[in-house]
């Protein structure tokens, strides 16, 4: 059995002159909560239509819990349990829908689904076009749960959500799902709730993926480091980015932090601070777009 | 599971489709009272010829009906799911998409067979109490005083093919429509489809005198606008239009299983 639940290898996905995807290689261990971080239209919806079988890849690989994702998309779609778009099937109430969608799951469960029903108070008289934004997104992770997945894979689940939903619905996540030894993969661009829960994350921009690391790894490897003087350093494989303004340089580091210090001193630089980085100021430093994009949790 | 969603979806225009059945039969009714083929078996040489084209109207009131209903049924399968944007839950369900296909295609059929079968029976044991005296006299219906005469139920069973074919072809043409447009509003494609087809039909007729299959199964023979029989080679007609109409939900698998959802 593959120690991964997804894999991808080179995944590429074109669409005429647009790359969606260019050759990203993911890769989730069993039981991760992994946040799949980019922007709007980095490429993140792409890579989990193509695990879901919804759309073909045009190059490279893709597997799921040891399948290959579009030749066993049934096996998959059996084990793994998906929230892409919010849309169920709007004439139908959430007691219609659990009806309906039981029949496909041999391992679904109505204790689950009648719990997570009163646990996360949605209205399952009411039918699903008639349910708020949150409650359908509620009924749709709902739905998700109780077919008992050994994955869940959610594409976007908090986006438009009230915080109070939002916290509902990570609880629900972590406490009940993850606790289990089961997987998450959740794409987001809410760095805050992808920070708060996940211990794994990938960031992907312009369809490419530029970071995939532990969280923790990140918290205590990445740091941002200024420094003036006359000789200090361009290139080294740890520096992510470099920056100069005004005689300062400052650097954004993934590893290596007192080596790299100690060479700058021992090149006369003056090292004027050693700054931790947050998942947020990593992502805006990747995703390279400071000036235009600047999240209010960075702002706050 | 897929049959409820299937009935929920379907069940206000096949309750619509059974009333405009009955009201035809109401028509029929009415028809057999306008032209008196009742009772006397004396009156069989005078009243033949209207009793047996009585199928003819009720052949193609009940072919245009229950095609409507095929037609309306269309806009209600995947296409209409995939353009409300339920189409990722769905076929993130651990099914082939050609199994919601099939299942959508064979659904609509059944019921078409269904309102047609029960429709016909309807029909039949009306005809056969309204012209009992007629047929006793004649040994079945005939179409012209020196033809050989058919029976009521083989005639039937005719007529109810004949409507299958036709409205599992309308039904057919709009569900491909809706799934090459990813929406319900295929079904408006769907109807320029097959009227684009009857005009060319009539073009080719018109300006080279070729001749396209109608898309209604010809059943009855006419001479002179007068109804003299049952037209041959019927067999062969049939199993090319089931072939026809098998066509386009093949098509429509075809360009589901390629399509990006």
């Amino acid at each position: 059995m593959s120690e991964l639940a997804i894999e991808t290898h080179a995944l590429s996905k074109q669409y005429g002159a647009l790359a969606a995807l260019d050759r990203v290689n993911i890769h989730v261990e069993r039981g991760a909560i992994y946040g799949f971080l980019g922007r709007n239209g980095a490429g993140k919806t792409t890579a989990i239509r193509i695990l879901a079988g919804l759309s073909p890849a045009t190059g490279g690989s893709a597997h799921v819990l040891g399948l290959e994702a579009g030749r066993d998309r049934i096996e998959i779609l059996q084990r793994t349990g998906f929230v892409i778009e919010k849309m169920l099937l709007p004439y139908m109430t959430g007691r219609e829908l659990v009806r309906f969608n039981k029949g496909f799951f041999p391992s679904w469960s109505d204790e689950r689904a009648k719990r997570y029903a009163d646990a996360l108070e949605i209205p399952m008289d009411r039918k699903f076009k008639k349910l708020s934004h949150g409650s359908k997104t509620k009924l749709c992770l709902l739905l998700a749960l109780a077919q008992n997945p050994e994955l869940l894979i959610l594409d976007e689940p908090t986006s438009s959500l009230d915080p109070v939903i939002t916290d509902q619905l990570l609880r629900v996540l972590v406490e009940d799902f993850a606790n289990n030894g089961r997987t998450i993969f959740m794409s987001s661009h809410h760095l805050s709730e992808v920070e708060k829960i996940a211990d794994w994350v990938g960031i992907i921009d312009n369809g490419r993926l530029l970071l995939e690391a532990r969280l923790d790894d990140i918290r205590s490897t990445y740091r941002r480091i200024r420094v003036t003087g006359e000789r200090v350093p361009s290139k080294s494989p740890e520096i992510l980015t470099t920056s100069s303004s005004e005689g300062v340089t400052e650097y954004v580091l993934c590893a290596g932090e007192e080596k790299f210090v100690a060479d700058l001193r021992n090149n006369g630089a003056i090292v004027l601070e050693v700054l931790p980085m947050n998942l947020s100021e990593i992502f805006l430093e990747l995703a390279g777009k400071e000036n235009q994009h600047v999240p209010v949790e960075t702002m706050a | 599971m897929y049959l409820s969603k299937q009935w929920r979806e379907s069940r206000y225009i096949t309750g619509l489709a059974v009333l405009g059945l009955l009201l035809l039969l109401l028509l029929v009714m009415k028809g057999h009272f306008m032209i008196g083929i009742a009772g006397d078996p004396s009156s069989v040489r005078s009243h033949h010829e209207n009793f047996s084209e009585l199928f003819v109207p009720i052949f193609y009131l009940e072919a245009a009906l229950v095609a409507f209903w095929g037609w309306l049924a269309a806009g209600i399968g995947i296409g209409k799911n995939l353009g409300e944007e339920s189409g990722s839950f769905l076929f993130t369900r651990p099914r082939r998409r050609s199994w919601f296909l099939w299942n959508d295609w064979g659904f609509a059929m059944a019921q078409i067979a269904i309102i047609v079968i029960l429709s016909n029976l309807m029909f039949g044991t009306l005809i056969r109490r309204i012209g009992m005296a007629q047929m006793q006299a004649t040994g079945g219906i005939q179409f012209t005083p020196d033809s050989s005469p058919v029976s009521l139920v083989s005639l039937m069973i005719l007529i109810s093919v004949g409507v299958l074919l036709f409205s599992g072809l309308v039904y057919s043409v709009t569900y491909f429509s809706t799934i090459v447009l990813k929406r319900a509003m295929g079904v408006v494609l769907g109807v320029g489809i097959l009227i684009g087809y009857v005009v060319l039909s009539a073009l080719l007729h018109h300006y080279y005198s070729i001749h396209l299959p109608s898309l209604i199964p010809g059943l009855f023979d006419f001479e002179n606008h007068r109804l003299t029989g049952l037209v041959g080679h019927l067999g062969i007609s049939i199993i090319a239009r089931a072939a026809v109409m098998m066509a386009f939900p093949i098509a429509a698998q075809v360009i589901l299983d390629r399509s990006e959802i």
